[in-house]
């Protein structure tokens, strides 16, 4: 019995003993912790300037791309991403104005490393007539070649693929595995920590009846983990459309690598309402629970601007703000065999997908459109450019010449997207402490990231309570913003006071591009009533402009130069810095917030085909547009 | 004998013996012996059988085997025929799957050779521009605006030197305070083409300035410098090693083309005449 309460008063008493020794002194602690340094450039833990680099890339390995005459295969990939003068399918040498600092390539899944066999005449293809057939096509070059082209792509969206193709190019097979192989190898490769990262990625080209769903996938991992699994498809028996088997498939990988991915669509304006859906999925889902659950956890992000259109905003949701009419494709699906209609497109642009989320947060308490933005190329030429004055178009058959903009992107009975509308865009940026895969894919992870249209544009968004105009006099904003607010991508931290919610934003010129014309904030809401609304509004502007009667900053003007195709930077400015405080804020309706940084006008790529090839531009063609960059948002919730 | 140790002496005495060895296997194989004869032996048969298995998990059937076996007597009945019509010359195919082989010839034996560190070593050497490390500065800025009069700049210059804050001749820029140790075309690529070149040569330490960028004025104090400088072999060796070996792969392949082309008249119009 005593020697009992010997014990229990020994265990009782030995946790705070063991307490007592780990509390020192006050007199102990000094000096322990130093005053702030003397170096105001020590301790920094927050990204100095953005990662710039393409999310989606493809290569001669991808079915259409192949097909149509890419040759370049992922190491040509990955050295013109990183600044190496190559040669274009087409025998163009070429080479980016600048190198990038991290890409994503992302080759299709389904029938990948089919194409390289296909040119090469590998015997395994040749075995099959329709395989015989398009290989005779593709010798013998010009029309024939780009008939076998466009035989592939539409026995691939009507999924009538020949079956012995699709049985030895499809999961299980070793030549699947192998380009797989090939993909991720190239990646490690060229992955260089520190100067340049190589992400191993794909993309899971989901098109039912030519509604686009596509999702491309980025992996945090290297060969060990990211081998152990090869990619989904979505072509029967081996794959399936809808996106709860990406999102199977995800789970699989994390589950059993131990590794990270993240998945992000792009091109809702191909998708004819589906891409964000508020009801019914296509595949004849609910919107539920589950989806907004799967959606939120992998799909932190999405592909705002690329070559097939610009999808932030449409003129048609938002009649008040005078630059949503911006580089739109709004003729139909993917494959135009279902034209657009106005009620269709809520669900494909950012902007009203943001909304959305707001409004299935209210009803689940999840918001699946809580996304980030991004920009990138979805080249099918092996080269990520996205300069107008370096642009190699879609694919090989539209890499520079004097036609190319002549060349319908597609054209059927039903309509018609025109070569002189594809879009020379876009980038993504990225505020991440290193140039790692692992701090650009955390940084994917928690938003900060954002989409331009190809400049370099640089641009800061914090929020934060309790900016004041002063912190714009500082020469280290982001100090400020990050001590002070959430960087883009964040939500708000609980309200203090009554205030409203302040901003600071910055933005800079591309250090060789064109000046801005002004910055924005974007701001959608839920309003009492459940419905939702948005406004634009100018916070920083140059050449001192004042607001006319309806409060619109005026245009800032245009130097292009058509004949030269050359503009001046006099008019714009340099850098715009602002704080803003939200005039119309409503503490219990939930909102969003984001920035868009608009450039003066310059000239699109059809001006400089013209200057160099005298293109015969068509008569309607955009000569000069407003490049951009748009931020993530930052997000208010009311407190419960 | 330095002959012996060169990597193209190797690669034609491998692949003389390979021709060789095929020159001597292929007669057996592709009944030229009798233009008339058809003989299936039973090792055929029994590679036929195999084949069967490996696709169906199972044995064929007697049936099924003379099926098979029939197949490939008349498979080599209409070879032989569509040879004789002279079917197989001019087809696309058959022209590019030949020529392909003989490239599979090349390349397989071109991989297999080992250099010595040697080679490398010299290789390295002659390409020391693609594997040198970039020139690389560290170092802290102060944007003083697009066009600061020289009053203006020296004025900051004297206060950044005597260590004193001021922040009126500080305009607020995104542009980063400082860069720690980074390429000379990363720092070009956020501050403007051209600006790096400005850095060099300044002195480390030291306010200095006015250096031009593509926003405007900066002074600029350099704190480390890492000049370009050639890896030595062993740190770069594997990607050297790549490299040498799709540079020999592209000899070798040339090389073995014009020997091969040598044993041909090649007659071909001037097409330098018929352009002019």
């Amino acid at each position: 019995m005593f020697r009992k309460s010997v014990c229990l008063i020994s265990l009782a008493l030995s946790p705070a003993s063991v307490l007592a020794d780990a509390v020192p002194s006050e007199q102990a602690a000094e000096g322990l912790f130093s005053e702030q340094p003397y170096s105001p450039y020590a301790n920094r833990t927050f990204p100095e300037r953005p990662l710039w680099g393409d999310t989606h890339l493809h290569t001669g390995l991808s079915l259409d791309a192949g097909a149509f005459g890419n040759t370049l295969l992922p190491d040509e990939a990955w050295r013109f991403a990183k600044g190496e003068q190559v040669i274009s399918s087409t025998g163009q040498s070429v080479r980016l104005a600048r190198p990038l600092d991290w890409m994503v390539l992302t080759d299709h899944t389904d029938l990948m490393g089919f194409a390289p066999d296909l040119q090469a005449g590998k015997p395994g293809v040749l075995a099959d007539p329709k395989g015989l057939e398009w290989y005779e096509g593709y010798k013998a070059g010009g029309a024939e070649a780009g008939k076998a082209a466009f035989d592939i792509i539409t026995n691939f969206s009507q999924m009538t693929l020949p079956e012995t193709l699709l049985d030895s190019y499809s999961p299980g097979a070793d030549a699947f595995s192998f380009t797989w192989e090939q993909i991720v190898l190239a990646a490690e490769q060229h992955n260089d920590p520190g100067s340049f990262t190589a992400f191993i990625g794909f993309e899971w080209t989901s098109v039912p009846k030519g509604f686009n769903l596509h999702r491309n996938v980025m992996l945090r991992d290297g060969p060990i983990r990211a081998l152990q699994m090869v990619p989904p498809v979505t072509q029967p028996p081996y794959g399936d459309t809808d996106p709860k088997a990406l999102y199977a498939w995800l789970e699989e990988y994390q589950e059993k690598t131990g590794g990270r991915a993240v998945a992000f669509a792009h091109n809702g304006n191909l998708s004819n309402g589906w891409m964000f859906p508020t009801e019914d999925t296509y595949h004849g889902g609910k919107v539920d629970e589950e989806y907004v659950a799967a959606r939120a956890k992998w799909e932190p992000h999405y592909e705002v601007t690329q070559i097939k259109g610009d999808g932030e905003a449409h003129p048609f949701l938002s009649p008040e703000d005078e630059f949503a009419d911006y580089e739109n494709w709004d003729v139909g699906n993917l494959d135009i065999t279902e034209l657009k209609t106005d009620d269709m497109l809520a669900g494909e642009y950012a902007r009203e997908a943001l909304k959305r989320g707001l409004m299935l947060e209210e009803k689940f308490g999840v918001n699946p459109y809580k996304f980030g933005m991004g920009g990138a190329t979805d080249s099918h030429t092996s080269l990520a450019t996205a300069e107008e004055d370096n642009f190699f178009g879609k694919s090989v058959s539209v890499e520079p010449s004097s036609s190319r903009v002549n060349h319908p992107f597609i054209a059927n009975d039903l309509g018609e997207i025109p070569g002189d509308l594809l879009v020379a865009s876009g980038y993504t940026a990225v505020w991440a402490t290193e140039n790692t895969r692992t701090a650009i894919f955390d940084a994917f992870k928690r938003r900060e990231t954002y989409a331009t249209t190809g400049p370099r544009i640089g641009l800061r968004f914090f929020g934060g309570w309790d900016f004041s105009d002063s912190d714009i006099e500082t020469r280290f904003l982001a100090d400020v913003g990050y001590t002070k607010g959430v960087p883009m991508g964040s939500d708000l931290r609980p309200r203090k006071g009554e205030g409203a919610p302040k901003f600071l934003i910055a933005a800079l010129r591309d250090p060789v591009g064109a000046n801005l014309d002004r910055v924005q904030v974007v701001k959608g809401w839920l309003d009492s009533e459940g419905a939702l609304q948005e406004k634009v509004y100018d916070v920083a502007w140059s050449d001192d402009r004042v607001a006319d009667q309806s409060g619109k900053i005026p245009a800032v003007g245009n130097t292009v130069d058509i004949d030269t195709a050359s503009w001046t930077n006099t008019i714009g400015t340099a850098e715009l810095v602002a704080v803003w405080a939200d005039p119309d804020f409503d503490p219990d309706a939930r909102a969003f917030y984001y920035v868009r940084a608009i450039e003066i006008p310059t000239p699109r790529w059809v001006l400089y085909d013209k200057l160099r090839f005298g293109a015969d531009l068509p008569e309607d063609a955009v000569l000069t547009h407003q490049e951009r960059a748009y931020s993530s948002p930052i997000w208010y919730t009311p407190a419960e | 004998m330095r002959v012996v140790k060169e990597p193209l002496f190797h690669f034609f005495l491998i692949g003389a013996a390979i021709f060789v060895w095929f020159h001597i296997v292929s007669p057996k194989t592709d009944g030229v012996v009798d233009p008339e004869t058809i003989a299936i032996g039973e090792s055929d048969a029994a590679l036929l059988a195999l084949q069967f298995e490996a696709r169906w998990k199972r044995q064929p059937s007697d049936a099924e085997l003379k099926a098979l076996v029939d197949a490939s007597i008349r498979e080599e009945v209409l070879v032989r025929e569509a040879r004789k019509l002279g079917l197989d010359r001019g087809d696309s195919v058959i022209r590019s799957r030949l020529s392909q082989k003989m490239d599979f010839l090349t390349e397989a034996i071109a991989t297999s050779i080992v250099p010595e560190d040697k080679d490398l070593e010299a290789f390295l050497q002659q390409n020391s521009e693609r594997y040198a490390t970039p020139n690389k500065v560290a170092f802290t800025q102060v944007f003083l605006g697009e066009e600061p009069s020289d009053v203006e700049i020296e004025g900051a210059l004297v206060a950044l030197r005597a260590k004193q804050e001021n922040s009126d001749w500080q305009s607020a820029t995104l542009l980063p305070a400082s860069m720690p140790l980074t390429a000379t075309k990363v720092i070009d690529s956020v501050f403007g083409t051209g600006f790096s070149k400005g850095l060099t040569n300044l002195e480390e330490g030291q306010w200095m300035g006015p250096i031009q960028s593509g926003y405007g004025v900066h002074l600029v104090q350099v704190l480390d410098v890492e000049p370009s400088q050639i890896p030595p072999l062993p740190e770069i060796h594997s990607e050297v090693l790549r490299d040498w070996r799709r540079a020999m792969s592209e000899d070798l392949a040339r090389a073995q083309y014009e020997t091969l082309a040598d044993n041909y008249q090649i007659i071909a119009p001037d097409l330098a005449d018929q352009s002019k």
